[in-house]
C-alpha cells in the first residue's frame, strides 16, 4: 500500500496561552518537550505541573526530533484521505501521539527509527509528523 | 458495604428498539426510567437517587429530574467515565444507599447516535477545553484508529493474532442469534470476520461494535426495599473505578485501567476470578474484550488471544460465558456507550431470566466491566461484581 496521493491538510490546532513556545518552536522545526526541574522527569502533553511528580517547575526543552515507533495504525476506510497515525517514542523517553509520513506504506513497522518532518495545516502553521529516518 | 445494607439491583430494562429518529433522548431517557422501575415493582415516586452521564440532554440530572418528575431526589450523581460511567454509578448508588443517604436509586442512559450519523471512524468533540485537545484534534483521534494503535501493539507484543480476535466476535454472533431485538443476528464464522472490509488495521468492520439508538436503566435499592419486590435478589457486592491515560508521555498501552480495578472489586466480593462463569465485558471492539479479559485475571497477560479462540466465551460451550445478548459488537451500543447493557445482562443471568439457549445455569456471581473513553489514549474503567441471593 503506498501513500495517498496528496497527504492530508491538518485542521489548525487550537493553541492554548501557556503552549505558545511548543506552536512558535514548532514552526522553526523543533518539537518542545516538558521538563521537571525537580524530578528531571520530561512529559507530554506539555502542563505547567509536571504529571509525574506535581512541581510546577517545568521548562521547554528541545527534543532530538528523533525516536522509535511504539505502535501505529493505517486509517483507511470512513475517511476522505487515508492516513498513518501513531505513537512515536523519541529518543528523550517520551511517547507521542502524531502522524507518519511513509512514500511505502507496508515499510511501516513498530521499532521503525522516525524523524520529525512537518506538515502545514490550513491556515500554515507546522504541525509535527514523523517520517523513517 | 456491609451484609445488612447490602444494596441490590432490583430493576432492568433495555430500550428494544435500536433505531429512534422519532425519540428525543429525553423521551428514550424516559422510556427506560420507567421501564426499570415496573420491572422492579416501583414508580417515579419511589425514586430518591438520580444518576446520569454525559449522554443524559441539557444539564443532566437538574434538566432530568425535573422533566421525570422526580419529586424526593436526595443523592444526585454524575460520574462521568464514558460508557463504562453506569457500572460506577451502581456501585455509588449502593454506598449512598449503605450510607443512608437514600433507598431508591435511578439510573438511566440514552441517546440516539445511529440516527445522528454517528460513526467511530470520525473525532469526537468534547469540546475545546479539554487539554489534550490541543495535541489531538488535528491528528483526528478517532475509537477506530485508538483501539486499533492497542491491537497493533498487542499483537506486536504477544503474538495476537486477528484470527483470535474474530473469534470474540463470532461468539457475540451465536449469543445475538437468540435476541430478537439484537441489531445484529446472523452467525458469523471467523473467516466472514476476516473477510470484512479493514478500517484501522488491524481493526476490521467485524472488530467493531454496532451504532445504535436506545438506552436502558437500572433501579438500585435498599435491601428492605428489595424484599418487599417480586424480582430474584441481585446484591452489588464490589466495585472499582479508575482512569488510565497516556501517563504523561510514558505510554503503556497493554494494560487497561482494569487491572487496577478488578483486584479491588474481587477483593470487596471476597472472590476470585475462578468464581465467575457468566462476565459482561464492553465490547467496543473486539480487543476491547480480549485486554480485559487478560486485564481481570481470567488469563495471563498476553494469553488473551488463546482464551477467547476456539468458541471459549460461547455460552455452553466454552470456559466463560461472556455477553450472552450479543454484546456491542452485536446487539446494541446505545449511545455509544455500553455499560449499562453490560450490567443489564448479567442481572438477567443471574436472575435466571437471560434466553433459554445462553442461560448459564445455577450462577452465584455476575461480574460486569466497562471501558469508557479512548482505550489507546484516556479512559475510564469500573468493574462491578454482582452476586444472587
Amino acid at each position: 500500500m503506498s501513500a495517498p496521493a496528496k497527504p492530508l491538510v491538518f485542521q489548525d490546532p487550537l493553541q492554548n496561552p501557556e503552549n505558545q513556545t511548543f506552536w512558535a518552536q514548532a514552526q522553526q522545526g523543533q518539537w518542545m518537550l516538558k521538563h521537571c526541574l525537580a524530578c528531571d522527569t520530561s512529559h507530554h502533553y506539555p502542563r505547567p505541573y509536571c504529571p509525574h511528580c506535581g512541581s510546577d517547575q517545568t521548562e521547554w526543552r528541545a527534543s532530538s526530533g528523533l525516536g522509535e515507533i511504539y505502535t501505529f495504525t493505517r486509517m483507511v476506510r470512513g475517511v476522505e484521505t487515508p492516513y498513518l497515525m501513531a505513537y512515536v517514542k523519541l529518543d528523550e523517553g517520551v511517547t507521542v501521539l502524531t502522524h507518519l509520513h511513509a512514500t511505502d506504506w507496508d515499510a511501516v513497522h513498530i521499532g521503525m527509527r522516525v524523524k520529525l518532518g512537518y506538515s502545514a495545516s490550513a491556515s500554515g502553521q507546522n504541525v509535527p509528523i514523523f517520517q523513517p529516518e | 458495604m456491609s451484609a445488612q445494607t447490602q444494596a441490590c439491583i432490583a430493576g432492568i430494562y433495555e430500550h428494544p428498539l435500536r433505531v429512534a429518529p422519532d425519540h428525543s433522548v429525553a423521551r428514550l431517557h424516559a422510556d427506560v426510567a420507567h421501564g426499570a422501575l415496573r420491572d422492579a415493582g416501583l414508580t417515579i415516586n419511589d425514586v430518591d437517587a438520580y444518576f446520569c452521564a454525559g449522554d443524559a440532554p441539557g444539564l443532566g440530572p437538574t434538566s432530568l429530574v425535573d422533566y421525570l418528575g422526580l419529586k424526593r431526589i436526595q443523592v444526585v450523581q454524575t460520574t462521568e467515565l464514558g460508557g463504562a460511567s453506569y457500572l460506577s454509578h451502581v456501585g455509588e448508588a449502593a454506598a449512598a444507599i449503605a450510607a443512608g443517604r437514600c433507598k431508591v436509586a435511578l439510573v438511566t442512559l440514552a441517546g440516539r447516535p445511529k440516527s445522528e450519523g454517528s460513526s467511530g471512524t470520525k473525532p469526537r468533540n468534547f469540546g475545546d477545553t479539554a487539554p489534550d485537545v490541543e495535541f489531538e484534534r488535528h491528528y483526528m483521534s478517532t475509537p477506530l484508529n485508538s483501539y486499533a494503535m492497542c491491537a497493533m501493539r498487542h499483537m506486536h507484543e504477544f503474538g495476537t493474532t486477528s484470527e483470535q480476535l474474530a473469534w470474540i466476535k463470532v461468539a457475540m454472533s451465536h449469543h445475538a442469534q437468540h435476541n430478537p431485538h439484537a441489531l445484529l443476528r446472523n452467525v458469523m464464522t471467523v473467516q466472514d470476520v476476516l473477510d470484512s472490509p479493514r478500517v484501522a488495521d488491524p481493526l476490521r468492520r467485524a472488530d467493531c461494535c454496532v451504532v445504535t439508538d436506545g438506552g436502558g436503566a437500572v433501579v438500585v435499592v435498599h435491601p428492605d426495599v428489595a424484599k418487599t419486590l417480586c424480582q430474584p435478589l441481585v446484591q452489588v457486592v464490589g466495585m472499582s473505578a479508575s482512569v488510565k491515560g497516556q501517563s504523561g508521555g510514558q505510554v503503556d498501552l497493554t494494560h487497561s485501567a482494569t487491572a487496577w480495578t478488578a483486584p479491588r472489586a474481587f477483593e470487596q466480593a471476597g472472590i476470585g476470578p475462578a468464581d465467575i462463569r457468566y462476565a459482561s465485558i464492553y465490547d467496543s471492539f473486539t480487543i476491547t474484550v480480549l485486554m480485559q479479559l487478560e486485564d481481570l485475571g481470567f488469563c495471563a497477560k498476553g494469553q488473551g488471544g488463546r482464551f477467547v479462540a476456539d468458541g471459549q466465551l460461547i455460552s455452553g460451550q466454552g470456559r466463560l460465558a461472556v455477553n450472552t445478548d450479543g454484546g456491542g459488537l452485536c446487539n446494541n451500543h446505545p449511545a455509544n456507550r455500553g455499560g449499562m447493557t453490560k450490567i443489564i445482562e448479567a442481572v438477567r443471568q443471574l436472575r435466571g431470566q437471560a434466553h433459554p439457549k445462553v442461560q448459564v445455569p445455577n450462577l452465584e456471581f455476575a461480574l460486569a466491566n466497562g471501558i469508557g473513553g479512548f482505550l489507546g489514549s484516556r479512559h475510564g474503567a469500573a468493574t462491578l461484581i454482582m452476586k444472587r441471593v
